[in-house]
């Protein structure tokens, strides 16, 4: 699959993800590479980005029988981010759907 | 590869940040490696699904660099981002070094223009003053009145262009830096 559909998405996907409820590291990951096929490792750096800039927080919790895990909760700043990016994207999908299908944008109504 | 060679390819590529952050890093990838072999995984299905560590490292390093620059104006700063983002991948290089030689040529042309139409404005009113002592050949200006009015044309020009590119310098790096942000999020590489 392009590369370059991927990577400009990636961002939408861990924030939606954490829209339904805070994960740690790797379930995060899972979560997405079971839907998408792409390098795993390339998820953390860019979740990091993500924290500095606002739009998660991050708290211990306990794991049953472990030490305590690293969960990512979404931010009022990251909902916001969220809406605006996943609009961007469904419009975008919608236009791209009409010319793959033919159709002209009045005929969706 | 195994794990602890993952994580040492990880940790020497990192070399750059500081010593707080590397540990951070090292820290979510030590949880993954946890959570996958409690999930049944072996250690090298865990490696292949993460991808190289020192393209890994490349992005966390371009991150920072990028950071750094936009909290600190500098020249070495931006020109670390610059090349910290084009180490990310060959994209990078068309998108990134071709935009950033051609404003910085861009931005050093029209300083030294400048620099060069104010000192040509003080050689004319130089050779007003000083006569025939400068081997500058004036004869069409005729009169003093046409020096003058020359030199302060050129000087005014000149320093026009310096100090607009002073003033805008600012404003430029500020957009450059979103600019790198901008490839960092649709470039960052390592897809499989």
């Amino acid at each position: 699959m392009n590369v370059q559909f991927k990577k400009g998405v990636l961002e939408l996907c861990v924030l939606a993800v954490l829209e339904e409820k805070d994960c740690y590291g790797y379930e995060l990951v899972h979560t997405i590479s079971e839907n998408i096929h792409i390098s795993e490792g390339t998820i953390y750096p860019l979740m990091r980005r993500l924290s500095q800039e606002g739009y998660f927080t991050t708290y211990l919790k306990e794991s049953s029988g472990g030490p305590p895990r690293k969960y990512y909760r979404l931010t009022d700043v990251g909902r916001k981010e969220l809406d605006r990016q996943r609009s961007e994207w469904l419009e975008f999908m919608q236009g791209v759907r009409n010319i793959i299908e033919r159709r002209q944008p009045d005929e969706q109504e | 590869m195994n794990r602890n060679e993952f994580m040492r390819n990880l940790n020497n590529s990192l070399g750059s940040l500081n010593p707080k952050e590397i540990k951070e890093i090292l820290y979510d990838y030590d949880e993954h490696f946890k959570a996958a072999l409690e999930e049944g995984k072996n250690e090298q299905e865990i490696i292949d699904d993460l991808g190289d560590p020192v393209t890994i490292a490349r992005m966390y390093v371009a991150d920072s660099y990028i950071k750094k620059a936009s909290r600190e104006q500098s020249g070495t700063n931006i020109l670390r981002a610059v090349f910290a983002t084009i180490g990310l991948g060959f994209f990078n290089l068309a998108f990134v070094l071709g935009p950033f030689v051609g404003l910085a040529a861009v931005l050093f042309a029209i300083v030294t223009t400048g620099a060069s139409l104010a000192a040509a404005g003080v050689i004319v009113l130089l050779k007003l003053t000083l006569g025939e002592i400068l081997p500058v050949n004036m004869e069409l200006l005729g009169s003093p009145v046409g020096h003058v009015a020359l030199s302060i044309s050129l000087i005014s020009l000149g320093l026009i262009m310096v100090l607009v590119i002073a003033a805008t310098t600012k404003f430029i790096y500020r957009l450059f830096v979103r600019y790198l942000k901008w490839n960092i999020q649709f470039i960052q590489g390592g897809s499989k």
